[in-house]
Protein backbone atom coordinates (compact mmCIF):
# COMPACT_ATOMS: atom_id res chain seq x y z
CA UNK A 1 0.00 0.00 0.00
CA UNK A 2 0.89 3.32 -0.77
CA UNK A 3 1.74 5.96 1.80
CA UNK A 4 -0.35 8.63 1.97
CA UNK A 5 0.83 12.43 2.94
CA UNK A 6 -1.21 15.64 2.95
CA UNK A 7 0.95 18.70 1.77
CA UNK A 8 -0.76 22.15 2.52
CA UNK A 9 0.42 25.05 0.55
CA UNK A 10 1.71 22.97 -2.66
CA UNK A 11 1.18 25.32 -5.56
CA UNK A 12 4.16 26.63 -5.98
CA UNK A 13 7.86 27.57 -3.95
CA UNK A 14 8.95 24.85 -0.87
CA UNK A 15 5.53 22.83 -1.57
CA UNK A 16 5.60 22.28 -4.88
CA UNK A 17 9.33 20.62 -4.49
CA UNK A 18 8.22 18.43 -1.71
CA UNK A 19 5.56 17.21 -3.51
CA UNK A 20 7.08 16.52 -6.06
CA UNK A 21 10.41 14.72 -4.06
CA UNK A 22 7.54 12.44 -2.74
CA UNK A 23 6.09 11.36 -5.65
CA UNK A 24 9.31 10.14 -6.79
CA UNK A 25 9.30 8.12 -3.52
CA UNK A 26 6.39 6.67 -4.28
CA UNK A 27 3.77 8.44 -2.42
CA UNK A 28 0.17 9.22 -3.31
CA UNK A 29 0.26 13.15 -2.46
CA UNK A 30 -2.44 15.54 -1.96
CA UNK A 31 -2.11 18.94 -1.97
CA UNK A 32 -3.85 22.41 -1.15
CA UNK A 33 -3.30 25.66 -1.87
CA UNK A 34 -5.99 29.07 -2.06
CA UNK A 35 -5.57 28.91 -5.88
CA UNK A 36 -5.99 25.92 -8.40
CA UNK A 37 -2.84 24.22 -9.18
CA UNK A 38 -1.95 22.93 -12.94
CA UNK A 39 0.71 20.17 -11.96
CA UNK A 40 -0.54 17.29 -12.65
CA UNK A 41 0.73 13.77 -12.08
CA UNK A 42 -1.31 10.17 -11.62
CA UNK A 43 -0.87 10.04 -7.54
CA UNK A 44 -1.29 13.84 -7.14
CA UNK A 45 -4.46 14.89 -6.13
CA UNK A 46 -5.39 18.91 -5.51
CA UNK A 47 -7.74 20.71 -3.34
CA UNK A 48 -8.08 24.20 -3.76
CA UNK A 49 -9.16 25.99 0.16
CA UNK A 50 -8.18 28.29 2.49
CA UNK A 51 -6.38 26.24 5.92
CA UNK A 52 -7.96 28.66 7.64
CA UNK A 53 -11.55 28.11 6.58
CA UNK A 54 -13.43 25.29 9.01
CA UNK A 55 -15.57 23.28 6.69
CA UNK A 56 -12.77 23.19 3.36
CA UNK A 57 -10.32 21.46 6.09
CA UNK A 58 -12.99 18.80 7.27
CA UNK A 59 -14.19 18.21 3.79
CA UNK A 60 -10.63 17.69 2.49
CA UNK A 61 -9.64 15.32 5.75
CA UNK A 62 -12.64 13.58 5.10
CA UNK A 63 -12.70 12.71 1.37
CA UNK A 64 -8.66 11.96 1.55
CA UNK A 65 -9.24 9.53 4.63
CA UNK A 66 -12.50 7.99 2.13
CA UNK A 67 -10.56 7.29 -1.19
CA UNK A 68 -7.58 6.65 0.51
CA UNK A 69 -8.36 4.72 3.79
CA UNK A 70 -6.00 6.60 5.89
CA UNK A 71 -3.38 9.53 5.95
CA UNK A 72 0.11 8.62 7.19
CA UNK A 73 1.85 12.33 7.28
CA UNK A 74 0.77 15.57 7.00
CA UNK A 75 3.45 18.14 6.13
CA UNK A 76 1.84 21.98 7.51
CA UNK A 77 3.78 23.77 4.43
CA UNK A 78 1.02 26.36 4.27
CA UNK A 79 2.17 30.06 5.53
CA UNK A 80 2.14 33.51 4.35
CA UNK A 81 4.09 36.19 5.54
CA UNK A 82 3.78 40.31 5.25
CA UNK A 83 7.35 41.72 5.98
CA UNK A 84 6.32 45.41 7.48
CA UNK A 85 7.30 47.70 10.37
CA UNK A 86 4.50 46.64 13.01
CA UNK A 87 3.49 50.27 12.99
CA UNK A 88 2.45 50.32 9.36
CA UNK A 89 0.92 46.50 9.47
CA UNK A 90 -3.06 46.73 9.26
CA UNK A 91 -4.84 44.40 11.36
CA UNK A 92 -6.68 42.57 8.82
CA UNK A 93 -3.44 41.52 7.60
CA UNK A 94 -2.50 40.90 10.80
CA UNK A 95 -5.53 38.75 10.99
CA UNK A 96 -4.76 37.04 7.73
CA UNK A 97 -1.03 35.52 8.94
CA UNK A 98 -2.63 34.17 12.38
CA UNK A 99 -5.52 32.46 10.63
CA UNK A 100 -3.15 30.75 8.20
CA UNK A 101 0.08 30.24 9.98
CA UNK A 102 -1.74 29.09 13.38
CA UNK A 103 -5.19 28.69 13.08
CA UNK A 104 -4.39 26.44 9.95
CA UNK A 105 -2.28 24.20 11.34
CA UNK A 106 -4.72 23.61 14.35
CA UNK A 107 -7.03 22.84 12.43
CA UNK A 108 -5.15 20.11 9.93
CA UNK A 109 -3.20 18.80 12.91
CA UNK A 110 -7.22 18.27 14.56
CA UNK A 111 -8.52 16.83 11.40
CA UNK A 112 -5.63 14.34 10.08
CA UNK A 113 -4.70 13.59 13.20
CA UNK A 114 -8.16 11.83 14.32
CA UNK A 115 -7.83 10.34 11.24
CA UNK A 116 -4.12 8.90 11.93
CA UNK A 117 -5.45 8.15 15.16
CA UNK A 118 -8.04 5.22 14.27
CA UNK A 119 -4.54 3.94 12.54
CA UNK A 120 -2.50 4.39 15.66
CA UNK A 121 0.38 5.83 13.25
CA UNK A 122 0.82 9.19 12.30
CA UNK A 123 3.51 11.96 11.28
CA UNK A 124 3.09 15.75 11.51
CA UNK A 125 5.22 18.09 10.73
CA UNK A 126 4.44 21.90 11.07
CA UNK A 127 7.04 24.78 9.29
CA UNK A 128 8.67 27.25 12.00
CA UNK A 129 10.85 29.37 10.98
CA UNK A 130 14.47 31.23 11.80
CA UNK A 131 12.61 34.50 12.55
CA UNK A 132 11.38 33.52 16.28
CA UNK A 133 14.90 33.16 17.47
CA UNK A 134 16.54 35.89 15.37
CA UNK A 135 13.43 37.98 16.37
CA UNK A 136 13.50 40.03 12.92
CA UNK A 137 12.28 43.40 12.94
CA UNK A 138 9.67 43.60 10.08
CA UNK A 139 8.35 40.31 11.03
CA UNK A 140 6.82 40.79 14.50
CA UNK A 141 3.28 39.15 13.69
CA UNK A 142 4.79 36.61 11.22
CA UNK A 143 7.48 35.65 13.78
CA UNK A 144 4.81 35.59 16.71
CA UNK A 145 2.45 33.45 14.50
CA UNK A 146 5.39 30.60 14.28
CA UNK A 147 6.54 31.38 17.33
CA UNK A 148 2.50 29.88 18.05
CA UNK A 149 3.43 26.86 15.28
CA UNK A 150 6.40 25.84 17.75
CA UNK A 151 4.19 25.78 21.08
CA UNK A 152 1.51 23.94 19.41
CA UNK A 153 3.62 21.36 18.07
CA UNK A 154 5.25 20.90 21.49
CA UNK A 155 1.60 21.02 23.14
CA UNK A 156 -0.34 18.55 20.26
CA UNK A 157 3.44 16.23 20.66
CA UNK A 158 1.72 14.76 24.37
CA UNK A 159 -1.90 15.08 23.43
CA UNK A 160 -1.53 13.16 20.44
CA UNK A 161 1.48 10.58 21.52
CA UNK A 162 -0.87 8.04 22.68
CA UNK A 163 -2.36 7.51 19.40
CA UNK A 164 0.94 6.64 17.73
CA UNK A 165 1.14 10.02 16.23
CA UNK A 166 4.39 12.42 16.60
CA UNK A 167 4.36 16.31 16.20
CA UNK A 168 7.35 18.04 14.91
CA UNK A 169 8.32 21.03 13.04
CA UNK A 170 10.93 22.13 10.63
CA UNK A 171 12.50 25.64 10.90
CA UNK A 172 13.75 26.60 7.34
CA UNK A 173 16.81 28.84 6.96
CA UNK A 174 16.70 32.07 4.56
CA UNK A 175 15.21 30.02 1.32
CA UNK A 176 14.81 31.82 -2.12
CA UNK A 177 11.07 32.22 -2.10
CA UNK A 178 8.19 34.34 -2.84
CA UNK A 179 8.30 35.35 1.15
CA UNK A 180 11.82 37.11 0.43
CA UNK A 181 11.61 38.19 -2.65
CA UNK A 182 11.42 42.24 -2.03
CA UNK A 183 13.85 41.92 0.40
CA UNK A 184 17.14 43.66 -0.40
CA UNK A 185 20.22 41.66 -1.23
CA UNK A 186 22.41 43.06 1.84
CA UNK A 187 19.87 42.22 4.26
CA UNK A 188 19.72 39.19 2.88
CA UNK A 189 23.12 38.72 3.60
CA UNK A 190 23.50 40.17 6.64
CA UNK A 191 20.57 37.61 7.70
CA UNK A 192 22.73 34.44 6.67
CA UNK A 193 25.64 36.01 8.17
CA UNK A 194 23.34 35.22 11.29
CA UNK A 195 23.61 31.60 10.40
CA UNK A 196 26.17 29.44 11.23
CA UNK A 197 26.30 28.16 7.90
CA UNK A 198 26.71 31.09 5.74
CA UNK A 199 23.90 30.05 2.73
CA UNK A 200 20.40 29.72 1.55
CA UNK A 201 18.74 26.40 2.73
CA UNK A 202 17.35 24.18 -0.11
CA UNK A 203 13.88 22.21 -0.33
CA UNK A 204 16.73 18.89 -0.34
CA UNK A 205 18.06 20.67 3.03
CA UNK A 206 14.25 20.57 4.36
CA UNK A 207 13.28 17.65 2.88
CA UNK A 208 16.08 15.95 4.48
CA UNK A 209 14.95 16.74 8.36
CA UNK A 210 11.15 15.57 7.21
CA UNK A 211 12.75 12.37 5.84
CA UNK A 212 13.74 11.90 9.53
CA UNK A 213 10.65 13.00 11.70
CA UNK A 214 9.05 10.81 8.81
CA UNK A 215 10.74 7.33 9.59
CA UNK A 216 8.88 4.71 11.35
CA UNK A 217 12.14 4.38 13.78
CA UNK A 218 11.53 8.36 14.91
CA UNK A 219 8.70 7.16 16.86
CA UNK A 220 10.31 8.71 19.91
CA UNK A 221 11.37 11.93 18.34
CA UNK A 222 7.89 14.65 19.16
CA UNK A 223 7.76 18.10 19.99
CA UNK A 224 10.84 18.77 18.32
CA UNK A 225 11.82 21.92 15.99
CA UNK A 226 14.82 21.76 14.00
CA UNK A 227 16.36 24.99 13.04
CA UNK A 228 18.65 24.84 9.86
CA UNK A 229 21.42 26.86 9.11
CA UNK A 230 22.73 26.49 13.06
CA UNK A 231 20.60 29.30 14.24
CA UNK B 1 -32.57 10.93 11.12
CA UNK B 2 -32.22 11.29 15.09
CA UNK B 3 -32.86 7.71 15.03
CA UNK B 4 -29.79 7.32 12.68
CA UNK B 5 -27.33 9.23 14.57
CA UNK B 6 -28.50 7.45 17.98
CA UNK B 7 -28.22 3.97 16.15
CA UNK B 8 -24.06 4.66 14.94
CA UNK B 9 -23.40 6.15 19.01
CA UNK B 10 -24.51 3.65 20.34
CA UNK B 11 -22.76 1.01 17.78
CA UNK B 12 -19.79 3.14 18.58
CA UNK B 13 -20.18 2.83 22.60
CA UNK B 14 -20.66 -1.08 21.91
CA UNK B 15 -17.40 -1.38 19.81
CA UNK B 16 -15.43 0.54 22.21
CA UNK B 17 -17.27 -1.25 25.39
CA UNK B 18 -15.90 -4.65 23.36
CA UNK B 19 -12.34 -3.63 22.58
CA UNK B 20 -12.00 -1.58 26.16
CA UNK B 21 -13.82 -5.34 27.62
CA UNK B 22 -16.41 -2.71 29.88
CA UNK B 23 -19.51 -4.67 30.14
CA UNK B 24 -21.38 -2.10 31.51
CA UNK B 25 -21.21 -0.29 28.40
CA UNK B 26 -22.10 -2.86 26.15
CA UNK B 27 -25.93 -2.23 25.60
CA UNK B 28 -25.90 1.53 25.37
CA UNK B 29 -29.27 3.51 25.74
CA UNK B 30 -29.76 6.89 25.93
CA UNK B 31 -29.16 7.01 29.40
CA UNK B 32 -26.01 5.74 29.12
CA UNK B 33 -22.98 7.50 30.86
CA UNK B 34 -20.25 8.79 28.74
CA UNK B 35 -18.64 11.46 30.09
CA UNK B 36 -18.87 12.91 33.88
CA UNK B 37 -18.71 11.70 37.53
CA UNK B 38 -20.21 8.76 36.83
CA UNK B 39 -18.72 7.73 33.32
CA UNK B 40 -16.60 4.49 33.12
CA UNK B 41 -14.64 6.04 30.31
CA UNK B 42 -11.79 8.21 30.60
CA UNK B 43 -11.41 11.58 28.94
CA UNK B 44 -8.92 10.06 25.93
CA UNK B 45 -11.71 7.25 25.93
CA UNK B 46 -14.44 9.84 24.91
CA UNK B 47 -12.58 11.56 22.63
CA UNK B 48 -11.43 8.03 20.97
CA UNK B 49 -15.50 7.71 20.70
CA UNK B 50 -15.77 11.20 19.46
CA UNK B 51 -13.28 10.41 16.55
CA UNK B 52 -15.14 7.17 15.77
CA UNK B 53 -18.68 8.69 15.40
CA UNK B 54 -17.60 11.43 13.33
CA UNK B 55 -15.86 9.30 11.27
CA UNK B 56 -19.04 6.61 10.86
CA UNK B 57 -21.63 9.86 10.43
CA UNK B 58 -19.53 10.79 7.26
CA UNK B 59 -18.75 7.26 6.08
CA UNK B 60 -22.78 6.00 6.55
CA UNK B 61 -24.88 9.14 6.42
CA UNK B 62 -22.44 11.50 4.41
CA UNK B 63 -22.61 14.01 6.87
CA UNK B 64 -19.02 16.13 7.41
CA UNK B 65 -19.23 17.66 11.13
CA UNK B 66 -16.77 18.46 13.78
CA UNK B 67 -18.31 17.62 17.14
CA UNK B 68 -15.72 20.09 18.64
CA UNK B 69 -17.41 22.39 21.74
CA UNK B 70 -15.65 24.80 23.68
CA UNK B 71 -17.48 22.83 26.58
CA UNK B 72 -16.88 19.45 25.86
CA UNK B 73 -14.88 18.42 29.19
CA UNK B 74 -16.82 20.67 31.25
CA UNK B 75 -18.53 18.06 34.02
CA UNK B 76 -21.55 19.69 34.37
CA UNK B 77 -22.00 21.52 30.73
CA UNK B 78 -20.76 18.97 28.55
CA UNK B 79 -22.89 17.82 25.70
CA UNK B 80 -20.80 14.48 25.57
CA UNK B 81 -22.48 13.36 29.17
CA UNK B 82 -24.95 10.49 27.85
CA UNK B 83 -25.76 8.61 24.80
CA UNK B 84 -28.88 10.65 24.44
CA UNK B 85 -26.96 14.16 24.96
CA UNK B 86 -24.86 13.07 22.29
CA UNK B 87 -27.34 12.68 19.87
CA UNK B 88 -29.04 15.70 20.86
CA UNK B 89 -26.17 17.69 20.14
CA UNK B 90 -25.03 16.00 16.70
CA UNK B 91 -28.93 16.44 15.52
CA UNK B 92 -28.54 20.26 16.81
CA UNK B 93 -25.39 20.57 14.81
CA UNK B 94 -27.07 19.27 11.53
CA UNK B 95 -30.01 21.03 11.47
CA UNK B 96 -27.77 24.07 11.89
CA UNK B 97 -25.35 23.35 9.10
CA UNK B 98 -25.84 25.78 5.91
Amino acid sequence: MKRVIIITGSRKGIGLDLVKYYLDKGMSVIGCSRSESDFIHNDYLHFTLDVSKELEVIKMVKEVAKSFGTIHYLLNNAGIASMNHAFLTPLPVAQKIVNTNILGTFLLCREVGKVMSRNKFGRIINFATFAVPFKLAGEAVYAASKAGVISLTETLSREFAQYGITVNAVAPPAVKTDLIKNVPEDKMISLLNRQAIHRYGTYADIANVIDFFLLEKSSMVTGQTIYLGGV
Amino acid sequence: MKEKIEKIVKEVVTQFAIENNIAKLKNPDLNTVLFGFDSVIDSIGLVTIIVEVESNLYDELGIQVSLADEKAMSQLNTPFKTVGSLTEYIAKIISNQP
